[in-house]
């Protein structure tokens, strides 16, 4: 019904303690509970504090009654609520398909709850228009250009600008990047998507002054290599700590590196992706990520749990791969290529992640392609057809995988 | 039976996939008439998949049928491709797309390779091939190869093929009013917009690498002007429409004229890099802090869930940034790797 008011709910099985005090305050007025959600919107924006009212937009943004907020121009007294008001003048869907008939008719039948088919519509007529993932793409092409340049700065002018001079001004210029992170934490507030960028920034610039100073005053002497154990620690440390998960990956690379785990394909044409001598590598330090996994399942409520899962998977599998591209060790490698593939297809119906999945049939695939590539000619008719065979039962089983994962049995 | 899937059933499947439900079952069910698709990580192994199946065709048929193989190939995979969509209900998959389009490109390969034509008429052959593709599988990248085939096909001087792609583009983002009924016209015409500007930069950049602004002639300006104005229409367009594909067609148009006019500030390729991702990171910072609180309902903040592939890419871009280490040749086999230092991306050796 095209206009109906669409009630906010209280979340469900969500105490206040679990809310902020904007959230839980609203959820306990009256405006909230009987007169209208919007009034009570407002009124939580009102009295909240700036930190808290930017905190909150997404929130509400996300599950306030926004079709209702933007329908009603005469209950606004709100800067927000009268610029949505004006927002909803425009007939912004009119130049593009919108499902928004689709949706109501869900919401109707009752498959969508009213908070989401709201976001959802909001998106549709385009009334609420997110610049969120270009302003991502846009921070990242700027941090890209930054530490590029960074780099290219210190190989060519080393000489003439000198070590200390240079190692002082990119601890300077990478301490300065985690200052809106600290900030964001001692007001107790989540980093927004700017800060967590320049975190990365910071990050990347700290390991490369550290890279850096190691080059040239060999503080760690033969043991060089563990300044990225070092790096591994404290990037680590402040992703824990500031919760980024960009920063943990970079810890996650730092860590692959010192197990000396190579980026870049090897030989295609004799069928040698990685470097035999990397699978022990890779598999070991597979095996410290879900070491590591295991202690933040435990101690941080996983809450970085697919980001390890996604690292060692690809490790665990380009070792495997590494592994069946050797003569000697290519039995080997076969069987933990299954091994894995088992465990990786487990924890794709385990997680509902289809992407796992992907790994387990993908990359066991390519591995006995492979293998068979080696053995037999791959431009044989025999090694063809059982490519073709090996490929299209890829194909039946990732199928098959991804009807179970959307399709869940009760 | 159906070709494909009509409109309203193409909208209840988009919509099962931004809503994450799959099309088979209830409430999406009755409404997509069994038509099944896959999600992006699916559909792109599909794709691989479906391409190494053509490619083995191929050679199991340059055993048995020499001297006809591609042809045969070529029927074969058609013939594969569309009985996993009429048979299979197959639609979005990945695997029928890329049977589909290898099955068409190797007929085309053998049209072109029985009449000893011409570089365009190579070309034209091609475009005809995605085309028909693109078309028959409601599928935006083919299109769009089909329409950079057509312009190569044109054999017109590189400014000439550059103003053809503005000219497409701009058609495409104009078109863009339209209400299509299929959500994949849509994505046809934001593919085109966003593909055929940095098409038409990069051929008519390709004879002006070194070109010194400063002492060249009203001509020159045009290579990075035309990205500049179109840069400009697709801004205006998009923030009029609130569509993301001007948007990142205008952030593209940028990039490609900043580029271009690299040299007009005689600064030094480090410095440069610097301070224009300084200037992009202080510009995001602004934008994302101004529109926190949301103007005119245009919000830096996200509106939903965050994709899982999003999520990946982030985790694999920073990744990449790392400064990485290579084994030293020297280096124990189990021992801590490092090596060559590059540093911030850069790579290379101190």
């Amino acid at each position: 019904m095209p206009g109906a008011p669409l009630r906010n709910v209280y979340p469900k099985n969500t105490s206040d303690r679990q809310l902020s005090p904007v959230r839980s305050w609203f959820f306990r007025t009256e405006a909230a509970q009987r007169v209208s959600p919007t009034l009570g919107v407002i009124y939580a924006f009102q009295t909240c504090s700036c930190s808290q009212r930017s905190a909150e937009v997404t929130w509400l943004v996300s599950t306030s009654n926004l079709a209702e907020l933007i329908d009603r121009p005469r209950r606004r007294s709100h800067v927000w609520g009268k610029t949505m008001a004006s927002a909803s003048t425009a007939a912004y869907a009119s130049s593009m398909h919108s499902l928004e008939k689709e949706l109501r008719e869900l919401a109707a039948e009752g498959a969508l709850d009213s908070a989401a088919a709201a976001r959802a519509i909001a998106a549709e007529r385009r009334t609420v228009f997110s610049l969120f993932g270009e302003l991502r793409a846009a921070l990242y092409a700027a941090v890209a250009l930054v530490v590029t340049g960074v780099g290219i700065l210190v190989k060519e002018h080393l000489d003439r600008i000198g070590p200390l001079t240079l190692m002082f001004a990119l601890a300077l210029a990478g301490g300065a990047c985690y200052v809106p992170a600290i900030r964001a934490r001692l007001r107790g507030a989540a980093c927004s998507s700017v800060a967590d960028y320049l975190l990365l920034l910071g990050a990347l610039l700290v390991s490369a002054d550290l890279g850096y100073a190691e080059t040239q005053f060999h503080w760690l002497g033969a043991n060089w290599s563990r300044h990225l154990l070092i790096l591994t620690a404290f990037h680590a440390f402040t992703a824990y700590i500031f919760e980024s998960r960009r920063v943990l990956s970079v810890a996650l690379t730092s860590l692959a590196g010192w197990f000396g785990i190579e980026r870049g394909p090897g030989s295609i044409t004799s069928w040698q992706l990685v470097t035999p001598a990397l699978g022990l590598r890779a598999l070991l330090c597979a095996g410290v990520m879900f070491v590591w996994r295991a202690i933040d399942q435990h101690t941080n409520g996983a809450r970085f749990r697919e980001m390890f899962e996604h690292f060692a998977a690809n490790l665990a599998f380009w070792g495997a791969l590494s592994w069946c591209s050797d003569t000697h060790l290519r039995v080997v490698g076969v069987l933990a290529l299954l091994a894995l593939a088992w465990v990786a297809v487990r924890a794709a119906l385990r997680s509902a992640t289809e992407l796992f999945a992907v790994y387990g049939v993908g990359y066991t695939a390519l591995g006995l392609s492979i293998v068979v590539g080696q053995v037999i000619e791959l431009s044989s008719l025999s090694g063809a057809v059982v490519v073709l065979v090996i490929v299209l039962t890829a194909a039946a089983v990732l199928r098959y995988l991804h009807d179970r994962l959307k399709d869940p049995r009760p | 039976m159906t070709l494909r899937p009509t409109p309203p059933e193409e909208r209840w499947l988009v919509l099962a996939r931004r809503l994450r439900r799959s099309p088979t079952t209830a409430p999406f069910a009755e409404h997509t008439d069994r038509w099944r698709t896959a999600n992006q990580w699916s559909r792109c192994a599909f794709f691989v998949l479906g391409l190494v199946i053509a490619v083995m065709i191929s050679i199991i048929a340059s055993h048995l049928w020499p001297g006809t193989e591609i042809v045969i190939a070529g029927l074969v995979s058609l013939a594969a491709a569309e009985w996993l969509i009429l048979g299979r209900r197959h639609f979005w998959s990945g695997i029928e797309e890329a049977l589909e389009v290898a099955g068409l490109t190797m007929l085309a390969y053998e049209s072109w390779g029985h009449l000893h034509t011409s570089e365009s008429l190579r070309a034209f052959c091609l475009g005809v091939a995605l085309a028909i593709a693109g078309l028959r599988l409601l599928n935006p990248l083919f299109t769009t190869l089909a329409v950079v085939a057509f312009v190569v096909a044109l054999d017109a001087p590189p400014m000439g093929a550059a103003l053809v792609c503005y000219g497409v583009g701009l058609g495409a983002l104009l078109a863009g009013a339209y209400q299509f009924r299929r959500p994949s016209n849509d994505l046809m015409l934001d593919c085109l917009v966003v593909a055929m500007p940095v098409a038409g930069y990069l051929w008519s950049a390709a004879r002006n690498l070194t070109t010194d602004y400063l002492h060249a002639g009203p001509s020159a300006w045009l290579v990075p002007v035309c990205p500049l104005v179109f840069a400009a229409i697709a801004l205006i367009i998009g923030l009029g429409r609130r569509t993301h594909a001007p948007l990142v067609a205008f952030m593209l148009c940028v990039a490609c004229a900043a580029y271009d006019l690299r040299r007009l500030t005689g600064l030094s390729l480090e410095t440069r890099l610097i301070v224009w991702g300084c200037v992009l990171l202080l510009v995001s910072m602004t934008l994302e802090r101004f529109l926190r609180v949301p103007r005119q309902g245009i919000t830096s903040r996200p509106l939903g869930h965050e994709e899982d592939s999003v999520g990946v890419l982030g985790m694999v871009g920073s990744a990449v940034l790392t400064p990485h280490s290579s084994l030293p040749k020297a280096a124990q086999p189990l021992e801590g790797g490092g090596g060559h230092f590059g540093g911030g991306g850069a790579g290379g050796e101190y």
